[in-house]
C-alpha cells in the first residue's frame, strides 16, 4: 500500500541528513526559521528548521510559504511527465506566498532535489510512496 | 577462411583483449571514486537510441566507499521526440565480471559472445526496449590518460563502427533494426564530475555503400570553454584507422547558436533542479584538419536535443550532457584519397 506524503518526507529527511550531511545543512540554513507548509492529497506537512538540522510536523501552522497539490502530480513530477511551471500554470499545483518567500522556497527545493539525486536511499523512499515496497 | 571473416576474428580479439570491464578496486582497498560505462549508439531511419551501461562508485561523506552502484541510463528519439530514463540498481542485483566483455545490470544485459555485442534492455517505467545484436566492424583503438584539468584523467576506447540488427520498442511501436549502423566506446578513469573539464565529442558513419568512413572527433576543453586541452579527429577506413589529426593541426569553430529547447532531462529530479531550456549549441559546428596532403572537414548540424543530468562529486553543482542527433558533411583527401559522405549522427556537448 501507498504511504502518505509526510511519511515519505520525513523518511527523506532523515536519508538526507545521514547520507548528504553537508548539503542538508545548508538546507537547514536555508530555511532557519522559515516554514513551509505542504499539503497533498489529503496530507499535511510543515517542514520545520532551527538552523542545523530538519524535521516534518504534521501539526499545521501559519507558514509564508504553502505548496498544495496531489499525489498524481508528485509522481507525474517525479517521472517527468510535467514540469512544475506547467503544473502550476495549469492549476495541478498550488503555490502560495509572496514574492521574495516563494524565491526563497524555490532555492530551497532545488537543494532539496540536489540531494535526493545524491542520497543512495531515495529511490527505495520513491517506491515505498508509490507502494511498490 | 575468407579475408573478411580473418579481419573480423582480428576485431573480434582485439575487443575482447581491450573492451573488458576494468571493475572499481574500492572494494579491495583502492580509492574510491572509479567511474566506468560502456556506450552503444544505434540509428535507424525511424529512431536514434543510446543506452549506456555503467558503475560509478557512490562516495560517502566520509570519503568512504558506500557501495559501486550500476546503473541504466538510456535514451531514444523518434518522430515523437525523446524518451529516456537513468536506473540505478543496487549492486546485488548486477553481475559485473572484471576482465569479461559483459555486463548484467538487473534485467538489462549486455556481452560480446560469438563474435557479436547482444544487448537487452527495457525501461524500468516507460515502455522501451532493446533488442539487439552488433556485428562490430572495426578494430578499436584506446586512448589513455585524457588530461580533464584537475583530478585523474579519463581513458577511452572506441570501436567506431558495428552493424547493428533487431527490434527496439518504443511505446508499443516496433522499429526494425536491419544492417543498421551503431557505435560503441567504453570509458574509465577515477575523475570527479564537476571538474574543471567540459568536452564535445561526436561520431559520423558513412553510409553503407562504398568505402566504410567512420569518424570520430573529440575537444576536451576546461569548464568554461576557455581552454582546449586536447582535440582529436580519427578516421577508419573500413576495419583499420587510417588517420589521425591531433592538436594544432585541428581546428574547431561553433558557429551561431541553435535556438530549439531542451524538454526533455534526465533524470526528471534533476531537470526539476535545472529547469531552463536553453541549451548554447551551436547552430553549426564545423571542424577542420589539415596535415601535409591530408585534409579533412567536418560539418554538424543539430536537429533535436535531450539533457542528461548528473550530480557534481565535488558540491552541489551539476553537470549538464547534451546529447545532439543531427547531419553530418564529411569531405576531404586523405593519403590521396578522396572521401564525401553525408549521414546523420550524434554529438555530445558535456558542460559549458
Amino acid at each position: 500500500m501507498a504511504e502518505d506524503f509526510h511519511t515519505f518526507l520525513e523518511a527523506s529527511l532523515d536519508a538526507l541528513a545521514v547520507e548528504w550531511p553537508r548539503g542538508t545543512l545548508k538546507l537547514a540554513q536555508a530555511l532557519d526559521g522559515f516554514p513551509v507548509l505542504i499539503e497533498v492529497s489529503g496530507s499535511t506537512s510543515v517542514v520545520l528548521s532551527d538552523g542545523f538540522g530538519l524535521r516534518a510536523s504534521r501539526v499545521r501552522r501559519e507558514a509564508p510559504v504553502r505548496v498544495s497539490t496531489t499525489r498524481s502530480v508528485i509522481l507525474d513530477l517525479v517521472d517527468g511527465a510535467t514540469t512544475v511551471l506547467d503544473a502550476a500554470l495549469g492549476g495541478a499545483l498550488d503555490l502560495r506566498g509572496d514574492v521574495t518567500s516563494l524565491a526563497r522556497f524555490d532555492d530551497a527545493f532545488r537543494l532539496y532535489l540536489h540531494g535526493a539525486a545524491r542520497a543512495p536511499s531515495f529511490p527505495a523512499l520513491l517506491r515505498r510512496y508509490r507502494g511498490e515496497g | 577462411m575468407s579475408p573478411s571473416a580473418h579481419g573480423h576474428d582480428r576485431i573480434v580479439d582485439a575487443l575482447l583483449a581491450t573492451d573488458h570491464l576494468r571493475g572499481s578496486s574500492a572494494a579491495l582497498g583502492g580509492r574510491p571514486g572509479h567511474k566506468e560505462w560502456l556506450h552503444f549508439s544505434v540509428g535507424t531511419h525511424s529512431v536514434d537510441a543510446l543506452i549506456n551501461f555503467s558503475i560509478v562508485d557512490d562516495v560517502g561523506p566520509d570519503g568512504q566507499l558506500r557501495a559501486t552502484r550500476p546503473r541504466l541510463t538510456w535514451l531514444v528519439h523518434t518522430p515523437a521526440g525523446w524518451r529516456g530514463e537513468v536506473v540505478t540498481f543496487e549492486p546485488s542485483d548486477a553481475e559485473l565480471p572484471a576482465g569479461s566483455v559483459a555486463m548484467r545490470i538487473g534485467p538489462n544485459a549486455f556481452a560480446l559472445r560469438d563474435g557479436v555485442y547482444t544487448l537487452t534492455a527495457a525501461g524500468d517505467r516507460q515502455a522501451v526496449t532493446f533488442d539487439l545484436t552488433l556485428r562490430p566492424a572495426t578494430m578499436p583503438a584506446l586512448i589513455h590518460n585524457v588530461d580533464l584539468g584537475d583530478g585523474p584523467p579519463l581513458h577511452w576506447l572506441i570501436a567506431p563502427r558495428l552493424v547493428a540488427d533487431g527490434v527496439i520498442t518504443v511505446d508499443g511501436v516496433r522499429h526494425e533494426v536491419v544492417g543498421a549502423l551503431a557505435y560503441h566506446d567504453h570509458n574509465w578513469g577515477g575523475f570527479r564530475w564537476g571538474g574543471d573539464f567540459a568536452w564535445e565529442w561526436g561520431y559520423a558513419l558513412s553510409p553503407t555503400e562504398g568505402p566504410a568512413w567512420s569518424t570520430v572527433f573529440t575537444r576536451m576543453n576546461d569548464r568554461a570553454y576557455h581552454r582546449t586541452r586536447r582535440v582529436g579527429l580519427f578516421v577508419w577506413r573500413d576495419s583499420l584507422q587510417h588517420k589521425v589529426f591531433r592538436g594544432p593541426a585541428v581546428s574547431v569553430r561553433r558557429e551561431g547558436v541553435w535556438g530549439e529547447p531542451a524538454r526533455v532531462k534526465i533524470p526528471p529530479l534533476l531537470g526539476m533542479a535545472r529547469p531552463g531550456t536553453h541549451t548554447g549549441i551551436p547552430a553549426r559546428l564545423a571542424l577542420e584538419a589539415r596535415q601535409g596532403d591530408d585534409r579533412l572537414q567536418v560539418l554538424f548540424v543539430p536537429n533535436a536535443v535531450a539533457q542528461v543530468i548528473v550530480p557534481s562529486d565535488a558540491d552541489e553543482g551539476l553537470t549538464v550532457i547534451h546529447e545532439v542527433v543531427g547531419q553530418f558533411e564529411v569531405e576531404g583527401v586523405l593519403h590521396g584519397e578522396r572521401l564525401a559522405y553525408e549521414t546523420r549522427g550524434i554529438v555530445e556537448f558535456l558542460g559549458g
